[in-house]
């Protein structure tokens, strides 16, 4: 079970959900690193993706085409008016944006019984897809850490339960109004690692 | 300054052990450690025999081995006089546990509540299972007590030990730790014993008292008076 | 652009990547570490009620996010001082036990026994109770609805309405309940000899002397906080004498320990009397005197009965001249393994303190096959020191004004009304099962008799049967022959939390809502001499898919029987079942539950209505304060008119008389004739007086040499709680007794003698078990003695309860595996102590 490659499979996979969380995040300065950290990662895990991320690259590498991001990132997932592809599960799962849908006090469970409470400084709700890469995240880095398999069944049973159930119509949504290929590769990338 | 501390009436004790389990639930302690138990004694030969039950916990002494003995200052004394350990300064080197000659600091070698994380059921999507009941109620023990949190580790994780605080989180509030709060016989009174008008005082001028392994020079602060 | 690894470690620490082969802490952005420590996770305490033992405290359950976190006595409750003893707290424990049953499941092998996995599989509550009432309307086809059978078990205030009602107007005479395995017997005591058959309350607060007959009051059955609150100041006024095989928490605590030989307590209570007659000690006041005021009562001499003049009492010549004359302390000694002198000295203390002495029956005492009169000597001696009803002494309860079920009568149909005409499963009322519960032949259940009835289709087969809230596979001795007459019926239901042992045997388990905090209900009880009535409050909202069970289920049973045209049922809740605040019949299970709920407690929450005890402001209230209290009970109240045949507390029963002459009649003999069909030593009029009767025991002593005692331990929710890890953990409590153990107690001479050391794995065998478990060499119990706590032994039920429940492998061994199957037959009670077996030990 804890060969090498088992370890460094499970490190990569983990790493990618986290930058994957990353990219989600309102587009900033470090998009480079984390998309050459995320070629990396992608080179030994799926490296048919790699000319996605290359061209993430060339979307994001000015001033200027951040600020084409910025605007495109803000129609996608913050508004003002309806969000093309709102970024929350309960939207997709409770029929409506509901920040205490029971699909939400699901999700923070799921946090709580990992001993996570929401950080202060994020100020989106649970159910966000940030928060739960990065939950998918520290479940894999638990693992890797203590050796318990337990977060490796939390991991998936997160999955299974909450976030596959509505990934698939998140990004279908990103892939449809997205202007940019810059979040339509995204969405693509999530889609190929989350099937 | 204050030096708080806990009169156990003997004559009123039942030895029920409502105040171990109590404490249990009130500090989300894991199965197998006791922040406060017990010891027995059966003595004598039948007929003539008689059954002794001395309820323990952390004597928060005046001259705390387990604070001397601890190199990183995690273990302390507070000025209420408790002895309260740091959990983030906590290095789990097992000093204080040698050190105290009273047995009342636990280790967490493991993980703690491991029995909430168990997924297995006895039959299969007929009966729950530890981890589903926890992921239902959102806690890593369902009856997760939230208060304990506010002075303390909610719960102490792996490598570092735990131990009583007499509630200190309750004290705050000006209540009583729940040992006593929650003992049928009111056989535990908690106060101060730098207050020479406090019931603790008066109890143990009453009545005269007695102290586990005085001998040892750590000056325990649970007084037990009066006989099982 | 290639990185370096050197570059990668440093890029990883900003971005929280992970590097294969080092461990770092995982770096969050959106989420974070640790709990939330800020102080907004205020709670409620919210009030409802305890039901881990029959004390049935009032408590409150505080409730933060829909979690129950922690228990503690409800503070407006007088009966228990605010207080709860350690069970409460199992509860919590219990509510979230891992291995409760989730969902309804149905049985898919139809085969039936210990040994074959049921493979129950998840199925819908609208299929179970389908399942379910195509069975009930087939014995209504058939013509035999009294082939369907109810087994309550742990229940509410609410139970009569599937427990009467239900059984009733389906058409079945078997509603069976579990009373006669937990304490008819000492009933009988108080019934024939003052007409009261209940518990009794005692003035601890003003006593001066305590005898214990088996009562271990500070940890078991009844009253358990209060006594444990009051218990220091009885010991500073009083004088505790703990009479018990076994030194028991309350013995530790006592003055005098009387380590009596088991079932030998009758012997101690007749030379009690007679030391109190002889030495002219009675209280002359309740009993009155001879007439010229010189003490006659003279060792084996017989007294003229004209002689003395008797004033609240009857028949105490009587007593003395069938009875008591020769029943001497050096007597008794020697029965009783107890010195005359510490008889005596109790004796003369007991009666010294009158009437401010308390003489306080238990099943212990009373539960054995010839306890019936031992329940009624150790009582008397009440009587004989006037403190029946008195200040200090033994106390009625005063009433509680809640509502009875609605009559169902005009709801039964013809096929239901000749259904119920059929004599009970339980062979109650025949000659050898008087159950003279109330003074009537057959007026009480004989719980244990019924899978004998079953097994031997005795008066007839029963092909069905819905249990609730009991385990009689483990809680009934000769538990093996519940597994046989489970094994071979045709259809049970069983409403359980837990997949309990009684659960491997049905074809429908449907999950229970655990009582403490998912059900809406009621109970009323008393102690520390006020009466009162609890609510029993859903405190949070249940994480499995449960019912209550005694009322959705009911309903959704009725639901479905009128569709399948027998709608009478469902005509009858929704008839007469209306909330009273609203006046509207309930529509849905849980309509049906609250409005029977408020209608049955409306006496005691509706201000509008007198009585005497607290006011409370209207349903809300009586939610909120969880209970309501009645007014401490007037002394001396039936002093004038007990309710017995001749007005008087009878030392010489005439109305067990009468009971005994009508049940000999009804079964075509007489009085003597009975007694040897019970199993009773007397003949003629020494049956209506309390006496001593040699105890029955099963076994020879040349095979058997050692008597077996069982006992009931401080943390048992009606052996429902060996399936909590603080249940484990702390079963040390009882005195002698080892955490996450099984043990019986040996006395070291005995050890010693069969080499046998404490932590040896032994075999213990009585003539119609056997069972392993741990040794516990023990000072606290007598040589030739073995004794054992009943409550582990579960072969089912979970996780921790069981040993290894897949392998059907017990932590420890059940005692009622090895206690045979016998009873107090006057009262119907099952016989499980008294040493009612001898046992033979091997290292297993």
């Amino acid at each position: 079970m804890t060969s090498p490659t088992y370890t460094q499979d499970l490190t990569l996979t983990a790493n990618a959900y986290k930058l994957i969380s990353l990219l989600f995040g309102p587009p900033s300065d470090g998009l480079e690193e984390v998309l050459t950290h995320l070629e990396q990662t992608l080179a030994i895990l799926k490296p048919k993706l790699i000319p996605l991320v290359n061209e993430m690259k060339s979307l994001s590498d000015s001033e200027s085409k951040l600020e084409d991001l910025t605007v495109d990132f803000a129609k996608l997932f913050i508004g003002p008016f309806d969000l093309l592809a709102p970024p929350y599960g309960s939207v997709y799962l409770d029929g409506q944006r509901r920040v205490m849908g029971d699909s939400t006090v699901k999700v923070l469970k799921f946090y709580r019984q990992a001993g996570l409470n929401l950080s202060d400084e994020f100020k989106e709700p649970p159910d966000h897809i940030v928060t739960e890469l990065e939950f998918m995240y520290y479940l894999m880095a638990k693992h890797i850490e203590t050796g318990d398999t337990h977060w490796l069944l939390m991991k998936e049973e997160f999955f299974e339960d909450y976030l596959s159930q509505w990934i698939k119509d998140f990004v279908a949504r990103i892939q449809e109004n997205a202007k940019n290929n810059f979040y339509k590769n995204l969405a693509q990338i999530s889609l190929e690692l989350f099937s | 300054m204050a030096r708080y501390g806990m009169v156990i009436d003997l004559h009123k004790c039942v030895g029920c052990g409502a105040c171990g389990i109590a404490c249990k639930n009130e500090n989300n302690v894991d199965q197998g450690m006791f922040w406060a138990h017990h010891l027995k004694r059966t003595t004598g030969v039948f007929p003539n025999v008689s059954y002794e039950y001395v309820p323990t916990l952390c004597n928060h002494c005046d001259n705390a081995a387990c604070v001397k003995a601890c190199p990183t200052k995690a273990m302390y004394k507070d000025d209420k006089g408790l002895t309260l350990h740091n959990p983030d300064k906590c290095i789990g080197c097992k000093s204080c546990m040698q050190a105290c000659p009273y047995d009342v600091i636990n280790f967490n070698s493991k993980e703690p509540h491991a029995f909430w994380r168990d997924s297995t059921s006895l039959i299969d999507k007929g009966t729950g299972s530890g981890q589903e009941t926890s992921q239902k109620t959102g806690q890593k023990l369902p009856y997760y007590n939230p208060e304990r949190a506010t002075t303390y580790a909610g719960i102490r994780p792996k490598g570092i030990v735990e131990k009583c605080t007499l509630c200190d989180h309750r004290l705050a509030k000006d209540e009583q730790p729940y040992c006593a709060y929650s003992c049928p016989s009111g056989a535990r009174i908690v106060g101060d014993f730098d207050d020479p008008t406090s019931e603790v005082n008066k109890l143990i001028a009453q009545y005269g008292y007695k102290q586990l392994k005085p001998h040892a020079g750590t000056k325990p602060k649970v007084f037990y008076i009066r006989h099982f | 652009m290639e990185m370096t690894r050197r570059r990668f470690l440093q890029a990883s620490a900003a971005t929280g990547l992970l590097v294969a082969g080092t461990t770092g802490i995982p770096a969050l952005k959106a989420l974070a570490e640790g709990e939330n420590t800020s102080a907004s996770v205020e709670g409620k305490w919210l009030s409802t009620l305890c039901q881990g033992c029959t004390t049935w405290c009032a408590m409150q359950a505080y409730v933060v996010e829909g979690r129950v976190i922690k228990v503690r006595g409800n503070p407006n409750s007088k009966a228990s001082h605010g207080k709860v003893c350690p069970r409460a707290h199992l509860a919590i424990q219990q509510m979230y036990d891992p291995d409760r049953v989730k969902v309804p499941m149905k049985r898919t092998n139809p085969k039936k026994g210990r040994n074959e996995d049921p493979k129950f599989v998840p199925i819908t509550w609208e299929e179970a109770i389908d399942t379910i009432t195509d069975k009930m309307m087939e014995l209504r086809k058939n013509n035999e609805p009294e082939k369907y059978v109810l087994m309550r078990g742990r229940y509410s205030g609410m139970a009569d309405i599937l427990y009467d009602a239900t059984t009733k107007i389906f058409g079945s005479p078997n509603n069976i309940s579990h009373s006669a395995i937990c304490a008819e017997a000492e009933k009988f005591g108080p019934y024939y000899t003052e007409a009261y058959w209940d518990y009794r309350d005692y003035d601890l607060a003003e006593t001066e002397y305590v005898l214990l007959w088996g009562a271990d009051p500070v940890a078991s059955n009844r009253q358990v906080p209060h006594a444990i609150n009051i218990w220091g100041k009885v010991l500073d006024q009083a004088t505790v004498v703990a009479i018990d095989p076994r030194l028991s928490a309350s013995a530790a605590k006592a003055q005098e320990w009387m380590p009596v030989i088991p079932g030998e307590d009758g012997a101690l209570a007749v030379a009690i009397a007679h030391v109190i007659l002889s030495e002219g000690l009675w209280n002359k006041e309740f009993v009155g005197d001879f007439k010229d005021g010189v003490n006659l009562f003279k060792k084996g001499q017989t007294v003229s009965e004209e002689l003395f003049e008797e004033k609240l009492t009857f028949g105490i010549v009587k007593w003395w001249n069938l009875e008591l004359k020769d029943r001497t302390p050096e007597w008794a000694a020697e029965r009783a393994g107890v010195p005359a002198e510490q008889i005596i000295r109790v004796a003369r203390g007991f009666a010294k303190a009158a009437p401010r002495a308390i003489s306080w029956l238990s099943p212990g005492a009373s539960m054995q096959v010839r306890g019936a009169y031992t329940a009624m000597a150790s009582h008397a001696l009440n009587a004989l020191v006037g403190s029946v009803e008195n200040i200090g002494g033994t106390l009625r309860g005063s009433s509680v004004p809640t509502g009875k079920i609605p009559s169902y009568a005009d709801y039964q149909d013809d096929l239901s009304k000749k259904g119920t005409k059929n004599k009970k499963i339980d062979q109650r009322g025949t000659k050898e099962f008087p159950a003279l519960k109330d003074g009537k032949s057959g007026g009480g259940v004989v719980t244990n008799r019924v899978a004998d009835g079953m097994l031997d289709k005795d008066p007839y087969e029963i092909k069905m049967a819905l249990a609730y809230w009991c385990n009689f596979p483990f809680s009934c001795s000769g538990a093996q022959r519940w597994e046989k007459a489970l094994e071979q019926l045709p259809f049970l239901v069983h409403i359980t939390t837990n997949p309990s042992e009684m659960a491997q045997y049905a074809d429908i388990v449907l999950p229970a809502a655990f009582h403490a905090f998912e059900k809406w209900a009621f109970n009323k009880s008393k102690a520390n001499k006020i009466a009162f009535a609890s609510i029993q409050q859903r405190v949070v909202e249940p994480i499995w898919d449960v019912r209550i069970d005694e009322t959705e289920i009911t309903w959704m049973i009725a639901e479905s029987l009128a569709k399948k045209g027998f709608p009478n049922l469902l005509d009858y809740f929704k008839n007469e079942i209306k909330d009273p605040e609203s006046g509207k019949a309930p529509t849905t299970p849980m309509e049906f539950n609250m409005a029977l709920l408020k209608q049955l407690t409306q006496n005691v929450w509706d201000p509008s209505k007198e009585k005497k005890g607290d006011t409370l402001n209207g349903w809300q209230d009586f939610v909120d304060k969880g209970v309501w209290n009645s007014v401490e009970p007037d002394y001396f109240k039936n002093w004038d008119k007990f309710g017995t045949e001749t007005k008087k507390f009878e030392f010489y029963s005439e109305t067990l008389k009468k009971a005994l002459n009508g049940h000999a009649e009804k079964t075509k003999t007489n009085v003597d004739d009975v007694m040897q069909a019970t199993k009773y030593q007397a003949r003629g009029e020494l049956a209506f007086v309390p006496h001593y009767e040699e105890p029955f025991r099963w076994g020879e002593e040349s095979e058997y040499p050692f008597i077996f005692f069982e006992h009931r331990s401080r943390l048992n929710r009606e052996a429902r709680s060996a399936n909590t890890l603080w249940y484990q953990e702390f079963k040390d409590v009882d005195p002698g007794d080892e955490a996450w153990d099984d043990v019986a107690k040996i006395n070291p001479v005995d050890g010693a003698k069969l080499g046998i050391k404490t932590g040896d794995k032994i075999r213990i065998t009585s003539p119609t078990g056997s069972i392993t478990c741990s040794a516990k060499l023990w000072e606290g119990v007598r040589p030739g003695t073995v004794g054992k706590c009943y409550g582990q032994g579960h072969w089912a039920y979970g996780k921790i309860a069981a040993q290894d429940y897949n392998k059907r492998t017990p932590r420890g061994g059940n005692n009622n595996e090895i206690l045979p199957s016998d009873f107090e037959r006057l009262s119907g009670s099952t016989a499980r102590h008294g040493g009612v077996t001898r046992i033979k030990i091997e290292k297993a």
